[in-house]
């Protein structure tokens, strides 16, 4: 028996120990805690109108309570409509919001069709050189306004949107998203309560460099909730539920970190 | 009954075809009717009333309209956003794209889509000679057939320098073109005869969709052909193209035209 034989022999209980020992556990991602106290001078607010269901935003009563809102509170830096869905060729009411308020309409569509669209209306004051979105037709569609929030510095920041009610929607929202969340990028939108769960599971072994936020109001019968997606510079702070008319809309804030 | 192999053949090829032809998830052939209006001075011949372009807008039923010279609250329209006036009434998706600050508001070009857009975004350039900052806009749609496409517009700089209209022309190129996968269509005003410099360079990339149509300005007797349609890549189709006046909403002649991409 040579030296190298029984050099061999010697060596193999130790790979088999080694390789017998618990791997590493993957935990994904964790984003490090945001700061405990909060700069007010860096706080963006946003109005999110939506029932958090499958239920069409404004009902036959209509949303002059809104538009009266708007134009007389100016905080919000962008207002959202979850399912102001829109008919073609007829007037919507995410445009005429705008048109009442003087402000710019988007429309972020949930579904596709020739005939009516649900979807989420947005407005905001500036005008806009960068609409930013995505679609993967039949599952996913997203976009949102690329605007400068007026912080304790100007800080561009792009407000996305999109509407998540099953997993099918999860690899391309991360596929589209990148690798890691890009640090001007925040998504609100609502996600069905039966995904929620999952979806941070599946964020923190598939994306990088992301906060995200649930918010859950008290009345827990919402078949959804309100997500939001940041880059780690961002981080969400709160919000208070109330009632415009007869429309329930969420005053979100977000803190910028420098 | 035994029959031949190339019956066999042929039969699972008609089928293979069928089956992929009504497939729900496969796109169908890109149609679109395009409309460009340069309405000038923001809509001054109508005296800014939405429902006068509304009305011929509608008569036409395009998918996507693009404006060039509309105002956004200026003091000249009396501070209103015609455009998206006009996105209620005809029940459309509104694109504004600002070229340069205008009477206290905004001046520049404009997108009405039939269909929700995805993405949207104005550059603008002013290179030297150029009298004033010019943008180009332009959105991205997702069709009801699953087809996407970019529909753009533009107005290029009315100097007498060629150069500054083909400078403007490489910064689209560049923006509009660079990684871009998608059937595209550029229309609007280009302040350029189709024997131009400006013409020869823009179709290197551009295929000029009307080319051999009709005259465009003035409206009331026109002699020169300065609005166009190009689309990118040069593969599309002209089903039809007209050129349309209407002396009381401005001074250009309007496009209208039917376009198909493979």
């Amino acid at each position: 028996m040579n030296l190298q034989y029984l050099f061999q022999w010697m060596m193999l209980p130790v790979v088999l120990l080694a390789s017998c020992k618990d791997p590493v556990p993957d935990t994904g991602f964790v984003a490090p805690d945001p700061p405990a106290e909060v700069n007010d001078r860096n706080l963006i607010s946003l109005e999110f109108y939506s029932r958090l269901n499958d239920e069409t935003l404004f009902g036959p009563d209509g949303y002059q309570p809104v538009v009266e809102r708007i134009n007389t509170t100016t905080s919000a830096l962008a207002y959202f409509f979850d399912r102001s869905d829109a008919w073609i060729g007829q007037k919507s009411s995410v445009v005429d919001i705008a048109l009442k308020t003087k402000t710019k309409s988007f429309f972020v569509q949930n579904n596709l069709s020739a005939a009516s669209v649900e979807g989420t209306g947005i407005i905001v004051r500036p005008i806009i050189n960068a609409f930013e979105g995505f679609v993967a037709p039949d599952t996913l569609f997203a976009g949102g306004c690329t605007l400068i929030a007026p912080l304790g510095q100007p800080v561009t920041v792009t407000l996305m949107t999109c509407r998540i009610n099953g997993k099918q929607q999860f690899r391309p929202l991360v596929n589209n998203l990148g690798d890691g969340l890009k640090t001007n990028r925040v998504l609100i939108g609502v996600i069905s309560n039966a995904s929620a769960e999952e979806f941070g599971r599946y964020l923190k072994y598939n994306l990088k460099d992301f906060r995200l936020s649930l918010y859950k109001p008290g009345d827990s019968s919402s078949d959804y909730q309100l997500f939001f997606l940041t880059p780690l510079n961002f981080v969400f702070r709160g919000a208070v539920a109330s009632t415009v008319g007869t429309v329930p809309m969420y005053e979100c804030t977000i803190e910028y970190l420098r | 009954m035994k029959l031949p192999r190339s019956k066999i053949i042929c039969k699972f090829s008609l089928l293979l075809v069928l089956i992929l032809a009504t497939h729900p998830g496969m796109a169908q052939q890109l149609s679109l009717r395009i409309m460009s209006m340069n309405i000038k001075e923001g809509g001054k011949p109508a005296g800014f009333d939405a429902l006068a372009y509304a009305g011929c807008i509608r008569e036409y039923n395009p998918d996507v309209v693009v404006f060039q010279e509309m105002d956004n609250f200026t003091t000249r329209n009396g501070k209103k956003d015609l455009l998206t006036e006009l996105a209620a009434e005809l029940g459309m998706f509104p694109y504004f794209g600002k070229a340069f600050t205008y009477a206290t508001g905004d001046f520049g070009n404009a997108i009405l889509s039939k269909y929700p857009f995805y993405n949207a975004r104005t550059i603008s350039s002013r290179p030297a000679g150029a009298n004033e900052m010019r943008a180009c806009s332009w959105i991205d749609i997702l069709l009801p057939g699953k087809r996407k496409v970019r529909v753009g517009v533009t107005h290029l700089d009315v100097a007498s320098d060629e150069q500054v209209r083909i400078s403007m022309l490489a910064t689209i190129n560049t923006q509009m073109l660079t990684d871009n996968s998608l059937p595209t269509l550029l229309a609007g005003d280009f302040n350029a005869t189709p024997d131009s410099e400006t013409l020869n360079y823009a179709r290197f990339r551009w295929q000029d969709i009307g080319d051999g149509t009709g005259n465009t300005i003035s409206s009331t007797n026109p002699t020169k052909r300065i609005d166009y349609v190009m689309g990118y890549p040069k593969s599309w189709v002209r089903k039809s193209y007209q050129v349309v006046c209407f002396p009381h909403l401005s001074d250009h002649c309007f496009i209208v035209a039917d376009v198909e991409h493979p």
